[in-house]
């Protein structure tokens, strides 16, 4: 298979490592800056297509796959003329910044009939998945993001990145999603702008909300930089089911279970490899590479994305509102 | 300097500690008072001595009576407390304060005009724990608070006609703590509850709460209360706060706590003293507050004014669980 990669920023590196070790030919290097194309062309040291210019991967039928890891914005118009070039994709998260953004990919990947993966990495770690064979049905969860301050990382100003919430706490949406395992409901949410400096755009580096999902199930969701903390790490999710209960902690990389018969799961402990395979920030990309040769579906598809961002979309709206907002499936 | 005397009504078992704890504050325990006339006599003679009633007026009309302990039935806290202030005596009363805010607002007006202390038996605020992070903490932006539990089905207190439901009657700890830390009155609430349970009773109040609490100061804050279930990870009850800066997780029921952005990492109550632990961690707690109270005639730790603020936030979440509309909380 051939991959092309869009962005040769931090993420678009490993995913290009990653598909080299997965068999793949990365065969061309797209990013606005030429010299970051051409320092990882050059770095990984298979040769390549050098460019600025999309058009021609878009173009060129012997492409496969490609791989979108630019900044935010521009995720739905590569992801959009990838997929009606009949090209499988794997794009980074947010998927789309916007709800009618991402139901226009899914449509147009729909049409096309190609495989779509957003790297919502933590779908696939051993940890959600052990999560998801004892927790079949959770009924209540909590999920957050909580860092460091992120003042001057332009991705999480809205004009550029979406803001904190669909360009960084997307991750615990969508997790948070995917082991509700229904369709959003309901959701409300308060939101704040703590910061001094972060910038004009405003957009909350504070925000709490709830979301009813269309099965009964209740979740809190966080998003913040107001800080870190080690015991529950940047990323902490919980689940209940009215027996069973599960608490994420170190990134998504240990986690600890209530009334089920293991008592945690926790990665450091994993063989080296198994380890590596598991918690790699590219992982997914295997995932479609797989879904691609058996023509099944990835773990992360675009109807997948399109409730991620959807849920998203409606928390910012509540804010702004102060209104609760019902999400449209 | 004579022993203040004490009356406890409720021989169960919160009242049981409360009584034991007085005892070894050097109070006199001088009045048992329960419905179940049994339960008041087996703790008086436990104790050894004083007057086993089931009529709390009797103890109401004893002016040697300085203190009453009010660990009943959550429905009966209003009317014991409001006859004690009007008695003029000070009190312990056990949470919830009061089952609803009117009640609560009732209290604390006698309470102000009798110049009696009052303490609410939130007994996390007093927690070396909270007290730590309050100190190095003292205006979080943000928090987390979260009552996760065994499944309850069965007990009378938290069926919502007898207890009040399981969020004022249980989760009001996590409720009052949030709001001991977040250091505001409450601007505007929102929750979704369910019932998940088929075996709570018919007269059911959620056992699956989220919400969300906008403070006055602009702080935010998100709550959860729910018996769906208990893991050791984050125990029972689990809060977290942040500042922009540092941050606490509390855990291991509030006997820990682990910093971020701070100098100390973490303390941890299993490694204090024996003596200084038993202090810190027992239940009644706050009794040893209240008589200091009255003793330097200061404020409690959780004064009827605290009490009327947690009922209050309390009351507004279910209401948003009932009406699906954001609550604006009176002040």
């Amino acid at each position: 298979m051939k991959a092309a990669l869009f962005g040769c920023g931090g993420a678009g590196s490993n995913h290009a490592r990653r598909a080299r070790e997965l068999g793949l030919e990365v065969v061309a290097f797209c990013d606005v800056i030429e010299e970051s194309a051409r320092r990882l062309r050059d770095e990984l040291g298979g040769g390549g297509l050098v460019t600025t210019d999309p058009a021609p991967i878009m173009r060129d039928d012997s492409i496969d796959l490609v791989m979108i890891a630019t900044l935010h914005d521009s995720h739905h118009p590569l992801a959009l003329a990838a997929a009606r070039a009949g090209k499988h994709i794997l794009v980074e998260k947010p998927m789309c910044l916007t709800r009618a953004q991402a139901i226009e990919v899914a449509e147009a990947v729909d049409k096309a009939g190609v495989k779509l993966v957003v790297n919502h990495k933590f779908r696939i770690a051993p940890t959600t998945q052990k999560v998801r064979e004892l927790i079949l049905h959770p009924r209540i969860s909590h999920g957050q993001l909580a860092m460091e301050n992120a003042v001057g990382h332009r991705l999480w100003r809205s004009d550029v990145g979406g803001g904190l919430l669909v360009a960084t706490a997307v991750h615990t949406i969508d997790l948070i999603s995917y082991l509700m395992d229904s369709p959003p409901d309901r959701v409300y949410a308060e939101g704040r702008v703590f910061g001094e400096d972060k910038g004009t755009e405003g957009y909350p580096d504070g925000l709490v909300g709830t979301i009813l999902w269309e099965n009964g199930g209740l979740s809190t969701v966080i998003s913040t930089d107001q800080g870190q903390n080690p015991f529950v790490s940047k990323w902490f999710h919980q689940v209940w089911d009215g027996e069973r209960s599960a608490v994420f902690s170190e990134h998504t990389s240990r986690v600890d279970f209530g009334g089920c018969d293991i008592d945690y799961v926790d990665m450091k402990e994993f063989p080296e490899e198994e380890r590596r395979q598991g918690v790699i920030f590219s992982a997914m990309l295997g995932n479609l590479v797989e879904a691609i040769r058996t023509d099944g579906d990835t773990l992360c598809n675009a109807r997948d994305g399109v409730r991620t961002v959807s849920i998203c979309n409606a928390l910012d709206e509540a804010v702004r509102t102060g209104r609760p907002q019902t999400v449209q499936n």
